[in-house]
């Protein structure tokens, strides 16, 4: 009784031809909110792709991750070509998936203050000025019906400071040397864990995470008030030593 | 807002906000200084008023031979985008831009990056677009350091005009009917498997 009702539904759902989500109604939304925790919206802003076919649960615990078929059904039925996306730290700065349907871009090479990793742009359009372009990095054109290429800068500019007291601060306490790395290690940890890591590695790789950006965030904020830092300084060592104890590595 | 005397920094007058201000503006902010917060609140409130009057999904023509740049995350890299103007020349109207989110939290210097994006998208409603990324939200805001960012530079009425400012800013852009731009991607099927399960749940 109970599957035959499933059927039904299942039945019903395909005559009415609902099967994704259009342009349309993405036109339709009322984006003047904070996002919702599920539907259109949320996804919009949380999703990501994956490069097996069809939908899985997204590794961020929220949105969806979406494969190639999904892409392509999507850019047919709206009558696109490519999906541009960002979200996700790439090394290269970007990455092209989804057989050229699908490009990731991330444009901060010195995120998490690590340095070296190139700045893209991807500049769409008809003929760009490929000689200028050139001179100033490495230009990756996309498969020719896109009429788009990605033009990757050679790399980012060094981190800096931006005021002499904010040098003088770090420099006085160290707080960068401490944190800068064990920062990025754990926090590249947890946007790195497999999907298949339970839920209670990722809840304390996330938490512990956001304490070093905590503390990170206080150290910089409290330039006026030097009296904190080496408050600040002093839990760094502490959280980061925790990290390296119970390792978060699946 | 009076202004004291004391500031020496960029300010917008009677003129708007110009390309010379924004000029002045981002070399300030590399030296350091904090724009004073009546131009802060100046350049939200118009920029706020300019976002609300665009649909959720923004349509950007590109027309043969032009070209659009689109960058992605810069999560309050002030220098990083610095670096992406010095290289590839500010926005305006014959080399726009689009910016996909994620301007703000994790980097030190949100607040600049965001001003910078925001005073240029007033400067050139034409030549420079912005999208929302998963980052201008309030719950993000206040985990992964802008609003304490904010609270440091600024004052907390400043944390809710931003935060009222990011709720108008558009969800996805077409450019030329082709190149569907979003932050973070696609979406769940939202027919046969769910209604299927609630059916078998029931």
């Amino acid at each position: 009784m109970r599957c035959g009702r499933a059927l039904l539904l299942c039945v019903a759902d395909l005559r009415f031809g609902r099967t994704d989500v259009t342009l349309d109604e993405l036109r339709a939304l009322d984006r003047f909110r904070e996002p919702p925790d599920e539907g259109p919206m949320c996804e919009m802003l949380w999703s990501d792709p994956q490069p097996g076919l069809g939908r899985s649960p997204s590794k961020r615990g929220v949105g969806v991750a979406f494969g190639a078929d999904v892409t392509k059904a999507f850019l047919q039925r709206n009558g696109l070509q490519l999906l541009v996306r960002s979200h996700e730290v790439k090394e290269e700065g970007f990455e092209v998936m989804h057989d050229g349907c699908c490009v990731t871009i991330f444009s901060a090479p010195n995120y998490c203050d690590q340095m070296g990793c190139a700045a893209p742009l991807a500049r769409a359009g008809g003929a760009h000025a490929a000689s200028t372009t050139q001179k100033q990095g490495r230009v990756y054109p996309l498969p020719e019906r896109h009429g788009a290429s990605l033009h990757l800068l050679r790399r980012g500019a060094a981190p800096t400071c931006a005021t002499d007291a904010l040098r003088v601060a770090y420099a006085e306490h160290d707080v960068m040397a401490y944190t800068k790395l064990h920062a990025c290690q754990v926090f590249q940890h947890h946007l790195h864990l497999r999907p298949t890591v339970g839920f209670t590695t990722r809840a304390s790789a996330l938490a512990r995470s956001c304490l070093l950006w905590l503390v990170l965030r206080e150290a910089r904020n409290s330039v006026s008030d030097r009296s904190r830092v080496p408050l600040l300084v002093s839990l760094v060592p502490k959280i980061s030593s925790s990290c390296e104890s119970r390792s978060c590595r699946p | 807002m009076a202004v004291p005397p004391s500031y020496d920094g960029a300010r917008i007058d009677e003129g708007g906000i110009t390309l010379e201000f924004v000029r002045q503006m981002m070399q300030e902010f590399r030296e350091g200084k904090v724009l004073h917060r009546r131009y802060a609140f100046a350049i939200l409130l118009q920029v706020k008023a300019l976002l609300q009057q665009l649909p959720t999904v923004i349509d950007v023509p590109v027309a043969p031979g032009a070209h659009l740049t689109v960058c992605g995350d810069v999560h309050g890299q002030f220098f990083d985008l610095c670096n992406i103007f010095d290289l590839n020349g500010l926005p305006s109207d014959e080399s726009p831009y689009l910016f996909n989110g994620d301007f703000v939290d994790r980097g030190s210097f949100s607040v600049e990056v965001v001003l910078t994006l925001l005073a240029l998208k007033c400067l050139y409603p034409a030549g420079m677009h912005l999208t929302r990324g998963n980052h201008e939200t309030k719950a993000m805001n206040s985990l992964y350091g802008f609003e304490g960012e904010v609270r440091a530079k600024y004052n907390e009425t400043m944390v809710k005009l931003f935060a009222e400012t990011f709720r108008c800013l558009p969800l996805g852009a077409v450019l030329s009917n082709a190149v569907f731009v979003v932050h973070g991607g696609l979406f769940t099927r939202d027919g046969a498997l769910r209604a299927c399960a609630a059916a078998v749940r029931g």
